[in-house]
């Protein structure tokens, strides 16, 4: 499940062949179509949630009530079936996409306020740097000329990307990151791991806006 | 006929496994109300950061301590408002999932109803209908009567902020600290409940609603004229502090009760019900208590631990919800301004 950005979508694999996803597109209500997209994928697949062997979910960085709406659902679903639950930020979903692209992969993922979420890999997907949160000015400024980059904040800043990196690769349209998710999560499932669905903890990269509420 | 209950409407996650609506098998609450001190008051959006840090252990732990396995489960309950949006849905979409995943059904439930059914957890015996009563919090403060089980008439509300809203501002600017209820709780048996005349008006049109927010302005104004200094240490506030909040709580208790005395003898109920996070007030327990002498009435008060937000009396409500046949289903959403119906 991705529910990070407003393109979120969910995604079914057996092992790591992904035999089913739908796109939430668009300004939805995830609290209100997650889980009836849910269903509506299993009974295409003709299982139900009980026979599913795993989960997964974009821990962020993305909407704060988004990446919470994925997490707390996955977490009810895989803690009521005593299933693993595998934790992936969408910084390492997207970077899968890209591999072998450039020497230098960026992740830049929509953070408005003139911001972008950033995250930079080497060509094989192994992070270089800390994942950051700032204007896309000065990530550029420490990013060589000839970088791919992907994510959803490639399109706004295409025209700066261009200017500074003349040489970049742009993944300017983005697939939904749930297939991927599913089948980075089937390898790891698949090689033993057992991660706890009460273990997997929320990406933000930004704090918290203090402010009271008037209840 | 036992339940999971999950309650995340504002600053405590909590789960409880209930039978029947009135045993309780387990009842976990983790509260950030100290995290919130440092604000003065709840961050939604910190709030919602520590529900998803706690949703997945606090529901852990009340299974582990009920005995039961998800799959014995007879039905998952959560509450579906009124409270912060962003708190709401991280419960909702947990309950949601465990429903799912057992094919039980989800039965949604308003959080005043959860606060009114709270005694029925701890009365011995059963409370006569109908009841009156008074639910006082943080974030409400309401009278409503029971007719039947799971019927809930509004006889009256505040019109402005809560009484508990109330006492945490007056603690605020104080110096007091949040939350303010136990600590104004704790001075005012310093004070002098008569040192200041606060009155807190009746309704103009008649209307029998409630008003906090003019008393809290008195007690600004009072401050500002008289330049009391805000306490700076908890161990060591001066008297005029004391006398003050003494005389705030006697005036919103007095409001309070006198409302539910007038409403008591128009309506006639067979009890008298005191619940919300206000009813651990000791005043306020105590003037309730000689109320319902007066009036011959029996009254519930559920223990503190009842009184304040919990996932119990959200099973409590959810028992009452199931047997009505409410049920939720996958597109459940929270809703900040739900009315109780």
């Amino acid at each position: 499940m991705d529910t990070t950005t407003n393109e979120g979508s969910i995604a079914l694999s057996r092992h790591e062949t992904v035999i089913g996803a739908v796109s939430l597109s668009g300004d939805q209500n995830y609290s209100t179509v997650l889980l009836p997209a849910v269903v509506e994928l299993l009974a295409g697949a003709g299982l139900a949630a009980a026979g599913i062997e795993g989960y997964a979910v974009t821990t962020g960085p993305g909407s704060f009530t988004g990446l919470r709406i994925g997490i707390s659902t996955v977490q009810g679903l895989a803690l009521a079936s005593g299933r693993p639950c595998v934790g992936l930020s969408a910084f390492d979903v997207r970077v899968a996409d890209g591999l072998g692209l450039a020497p230098t992969l960026v992740v830049v993922l929509e953070a408005y306020r003139d911001e972008v979420y950033a995250a930079v890999y080497d060509g094989n997907g192994r992070p270089t740097h800390e994942p950051s949160v700032e204007a896309v000015g000065s990530l550029l400024e420490r990013v060589p000329p000839d970088a791919a980059f992907l994510g959803d904040a490639v399109g706004r800043y295409r025209e700066a990307i261009e200017a500074r990196c003349p040489g970049a690769i742009l993944h300017e349209r983005s697939r939904p990151l749930a297939p991927t998710l599913a089948r980075l999560a089937a390898r790891r499932l698949a090689a033993g791991e057992r991660p706890a669905a009460a273990d997997v903890r929320p990406y933000y990269l930004r704090e918290a806006a203090v402010r009271s509420a008037s209840r | 006929m036992r339940l999971l209950a999950i309650e995340t409407s504002c600053d405590e996650t909590a789960a409880a496994v209930v039978e029947d609506g009135r045993r309780i098998l387990s009842n976990v609450v983790s509260t950030q109300a100290e995290i919130h001190a440092r604000y003065g008051g709840v961050v939604p959006e910190i709030a919602s950061r520590h529900h998803i840090e706690n949703i997945g252990p606090v529901i852990g732990r009340a299974m582990s301590e009920s005995g039961m396995e998800f799959g014995a489960l007879d039905a998952v309950a959560v509450t579906q408002g009124p409270g912060l949006i962003g708190s709401l849905l991280v419960g909702i979409q947990a309950a949601k999932a465990i429903a799912l995943v057992h094919d039980k059904p989800l039965v949604p439930v308003h959080h005043i109803a959860g606060h009114i059914q709270a005694p029925f957890l701890s009365a011995e015996g059963e409370i006569p209908l109908p009841a009156l009563c008074l639910v006082v919090s943080g974030g409400h403060t309401s009278l409503f009567e029971m007719p039947a089980e799971g019927k809930y008439h509004l006889l009256a509300k505040t019109r402005d902020d809560a009484a508990g809203e109330a006492f945490d501002k007056v603690a605020k600017l104080l110096g007091l600290g949040y939350p303010g209820g136990p600590v104004i709780d704790r001075l005012a048996q310093r004070g002098n409940p008569e040192s200041h005349d606060f009155t807190i008006a009746r309704m103009k049109d008649g209307s029998p609603d409630f008003s906090f927010s003019g008393i809290k302005t008195a007690v600004l104004y009072h401050v500002r004229r008289e330049g009391v200094a805000p306490a700076i240490d908890l161990a060591n506030v001066s008297q005029e502090i004391c006398d003050l909040v003494a005389s705030f709580q006697r005036a919103v208790v007095a409001s309070l009760v006198r409302r539910m005395v007038l409403s008591a003898k128009e309506k006639r109920p067979g009890s008298l019900i005191l619940t919300g996070g206000v009813a651990a007030n000791s005043l306020l327990r105590r003037e309730a208590a000689k109320a319902a002498e007066g009036l011959g009435l029996p009254l519930f008060v559920p223990p503190i631990a009842l009184s304040t937000d919990n996932a119990a009396m959200i099973g409590a409500a959810a028992f009452v919800a199931w047997r009505k046949g409410t049920r939720g289903g996958m597109d459940l959403n929270g809703d900040p301004h739900l009315n109780l119906a």
